[in-house]
């Protein structure tokens, strides 16, 4: 099995395939801590992409309260739980072996999910499971839930932590979806990194979604072939002639109510995403000990115990939350772009007046003032009820 | 429920206070004056910002919002 | 040196190189002996009609039954499969069509592939795509060999006998109100690109399809397979049936008298098992008609009768040197 090289862990790791480094690769920053849970990506997502029979359980864009709900059911529990098995109380980082460039968050001394798989006798080329109907059919069971009634018809308060996790594809360097198709029906696009799924070469074997740790390829009934998030393809091509052809973001980005997330790229030097992920180090990958090096990062809710967020994100986590708990003028400003506009931002910079977003050829498309006026409404329209 | 089971440490006042301190922060961050934001705590209808101002007190929503670089807090 | 002992050592070297070279030429060729099952399917000529919808028809019984072993497929990613033991393999030839009947035990009766959960019993024939010249791997063939493919597919079946499974029939408690575009094939994207798994009018539960090493299995230009499942009692029957003569580009080509080569898979869709978790046999001669030839070895028999023929002449060679110079060595 060849080897390549994941910066996420800090190290090689073994992948079936050799690395094929696309032009550039599709990424994104979503910013925890503003989520209201809302679920308005979701219908974006839902209206654009499944709304047809078959698809009816999928959701490509999911928010889950964490720490218990998850879609499909128990996903990342379950995952977990498979990899401690594989390599008991293994499952470490090596926090001494930091290095900016390659190793940011230390070195991963357990097994990912191919690593995993290959230890266990090589039945899969990912450590992997096959949800069932069940976990699928309930996106949000158990998660609102009160466990106890008191004072009359009132709901109950949570008085426990709990925070929102926004869910689409990660797009991962290295797919385990991918790795998983015997057919090799899932490949990953050199112009910008998306993963799909041929509708044509698909045989419906449910290897991806078995193999895939984040659960994101589904089963079609309908067609009987799985299919995934698409990163909105057509949009990040810039084939809209609504947007005069320019590329633009996901729609489960552009629609988001709280301008929680940000798309970019993840290897270009001048993209915001670049900075908050490589540079400022506040946004990180969501599971990187699976091994996949996905490519959606997360600002992590700053009030959540730290040893369940390392498990959620690795050990980069206190540094990000101090970093974004006291930022410096340069992240409050990217922080101004979240959500800004529907077009996708190639390069930034950041005024004292103002945060300023460029397209690919060096356009201004969007400027955001550090200092918004506040404008308050007169009494008779006050909408603060 | 039977499902419902995973071992987490148990919430402590300042896992709330943090989550206070956040939510005044994101506020702030948008501009939001702190007659704005204390109107939003005050107000029972937001049950996340007023469960905080019930349990820690409106000493504290204030001094959250004070505390280090909160752009429009200080306009009033 | 005495010259019978330089003729021995000749002898032994020629043995040895012709061996060598037998070896060489089976690995350059990625020839494989796999025939050595010793497991002929003959094909049995009959004159009465071979009913298309019935795998239980009496004239089966003109058909000789054979045995085919199989095994979990261990030779690639995903391994796995092995739950049928074996399955009964038979075969009929008339005028027009040839006609194959496989038989196995089954406990399940998996037709539906629609939840996520479930997958379908299947079974398929596999022959080497030029008719045995050269015979490619039974694991899905080699580049310069490819391996033609009948799978049936127990879905397919039930969507011929009861229509296209829509969401509804398989969850039925589920309530959906509205599917916008319904029958606008665009929001089906499967359906739209020509995917054989997601069109909704089935002439065949059986696929044809054409492979030239692991994860290159393609579905045939040209569907030109009938055939028909039936469960019962714990056994799968399934027909196939193809017509004889074919065009040059439809597929492999059967003659009568003539023979080929021919492997069989089984899946248990109630074990899990789909694509590479099968249970697979090596290929096996197949004879059509009853005045088969004797011939119709493959390119890898003969090379390797040629180099053990050659070897006994080695031998032959070198007994009678020893002989003649044992002779020699008495005499004074």
């Amino acid at each position: 099995m060849p080897k390549v090289p994941n910066w996420q862990l800090g190290r090689e790791m073994d992948y079936p395939y050799e690395r094929g480094k696309p032009q550039r690769q599709f990424a994104a920053v979503f910013n925890i801590n503003r989520c209201i849970g809302c679920q308005t990506c979701t219908m974006a997502c839902k209206s654009a992409w499944t709304f047809s029979e078959g698809q009816e359980f999928m959701w490509w864009n999911n928010v889950e309260s964490k720490p218990y709900g998850g879609y499909p059911q128990f996903w990342d529990v379950k995952l977990l739980a498979l990899l401690d098995e594989a390599n008991p109380d293994g499952q470490v980082w090596d926090t001494s072996a930091k290095d900016a460039q390659n190793a940011p968050y230390g070195r991963y001394d357990g097994l990912t999910i191919f690593e995993a798989a290959k230890k266990a006798g090589a039945r899969q080329q990912a450590l992997g499971y096959l949800p069932s109907d069940k976990e699928w059919r309930a996106p949000n069971i158990y998660e609102d839930t009160s466990v106890s009634w008191s004072q009359g018809s009132s709901l109950p308060e949570h008085s426990t932590w709990f925070f929102y996790l926004q869910r689409i594809c990660n797009h991962c360097s290295y797919p385990a979806c991918l790795a998983a198709c015997p057919r090799k029906a899932i490949y990953k696009r050199a112009e910008d990194g998306i993963v799909l799924i041929d509708q044509k070469r698909c045989r419906g074997y449910k290897k991806c979604v078995e193999q895939c740790p984040y659960k994101k390829p589904m089963f079609r009934s309908a067609t009987r072939v799985s299919e995934k998030c698409i990163a909105c393809y057509p949009r990040v091509e810039g084939k809209d002639a609504l947007v005069d052809n320019e590329p633009m973001v996901t729609r489960c980005i552009s629609a988001c109510v709280g301008k929680i997330r940000l798309q970019g790229w993840i290897d270009d030097e001048k993209s915001p995403v670049y900075y908050l992920v490589r540079k400022e180090k506040v946004a990180l990958p969501l599971y990187p000990q699976f091994g996949t090096e996905p490519n959606v990062y997360y600002i992590p809710p700053r009030w959540v115990p730290r040893p369940y967020l390392e498990q959620m994100f690795g050990p980069g986590v206190e540094d990000a939350i101090d970093r974004y708990s006291n930022p410096s003028e340069e992240l409050l400003g990217v922080l101004q772009l979240f959500g800004s506009t529907q077009r996708l931002i190639f390069s930034y910079e950041i005024t004292d007046e103002a945060a300023i977003g460029f397209d690919e050829k060096g356009r201004e498309i969007v400027r955001v003032p550090i200092e918004e006026p506040v404008i308050v409404r007169p009494p008779q329209h006050l909408n603060i009820t | 429920m039977a499902l419902v089971a995973a071992v987490l440490p148990a919430p402590t006042d300042e896992d709330l206070a943090e989550m206070g301190r956040c939510y005044v922060e994101e506020f702030a961050r948008m501009g939001w004056s702190e007659d704005a934001v204390m109107r939003v705590f005050c107000n029972p209808f937001y049950r996340g910002p007023h469960a905080v101002y019930r349990r820690k007190g409106e000493q504290f929503v204030r001094g959250a919002g004070r505390s280090g670089d909160r752009r429009g807090w200080e306009r009033g | 040196m005495a010259w019978w002992a330089t003729s021995y050592r000749k002898a032994t070297l020629l043995l040895f190189g012709l061996v060598l070279l037998a070896a060489g030429l089976l690995t350059v060729f990625d020839l494989r002996l796999a025939s050595s099952q010793a497991i002929t399917l003959t094909a049995n000529q009959v004159i009465e009609p071979v009913p298309l919808d019935d795998p239980f028809a009496a004239v089966w019984n003109q058909a000789s039954p054979v045995e085919i072993p199989l095994s979990a497929q261990e030779v690639t990613q995903p391994m796995g499969g092995g739950s049928a033991r074996a399955v009964t393999a038979r075969a009929l030839v008339d005028e027009k069509r040839i006609y194959f009947l496989l038989e196995w035990e089954d406990a399940t009766e998996d037709l539906s592939l629609a939840s996520q959960e479930a997958f379908r019993d299947a079974a398929a024939i596999e022959f080497p795509s030029d008719g045995g010249q050269t015979l490619p791997s039974f694991c899905m063939g080699q580049t310069n060999a490819h391996v033609d493919i009948w799978q049936w597919k127990g879905d397919w079946q039930a969507d011929i006998d009861r229509g296209f499974a829509s969401v509804a029939e398989t969850y039925p408690n589920a309530h959906v109100d509205l599917y916008p575009f319904r029958d606008d094939k665009t929001f089906y994207p499967g359906w739209a690109v020509g995917n054989p798994f997601s069109q909704r009018e089935r002439v065949s539960p059986v696929e044809s399809l054409v492979a030239g090493g692991f994860g290159t299995l393609t579905s045939a230009d040209v569907q030109r397979v009938a055939g028909v499942g039936r469960w019962q009692d714990g056994r799968w029957r399934v027909l196939f049936v193809r017509e004889l003569a074919v065009g040059d580009d439809d597929g492999v080509r059967f003659s009568l008298g003539g023979s080929t080569n021919v492997a069989f898979a089984v899946w248990d869709g109630s074990r899990g098992e789909r694509d590479g978790q099968k249970s697979v046999s090596q290929f096996t001669d197949l004879r059509i008609g009853r005045e088969a030839e004797s011939g119709g070895i493959s390119t890898g028999t003969w090379i390797l009768i040629i180099a053990l023929l050659s070897g006994l002449l080695a031998a032959l060679v070198a007994a009678s040197g020893w002989f003649i110079l044992g002779r020699g060595r008495r005499s004074p």
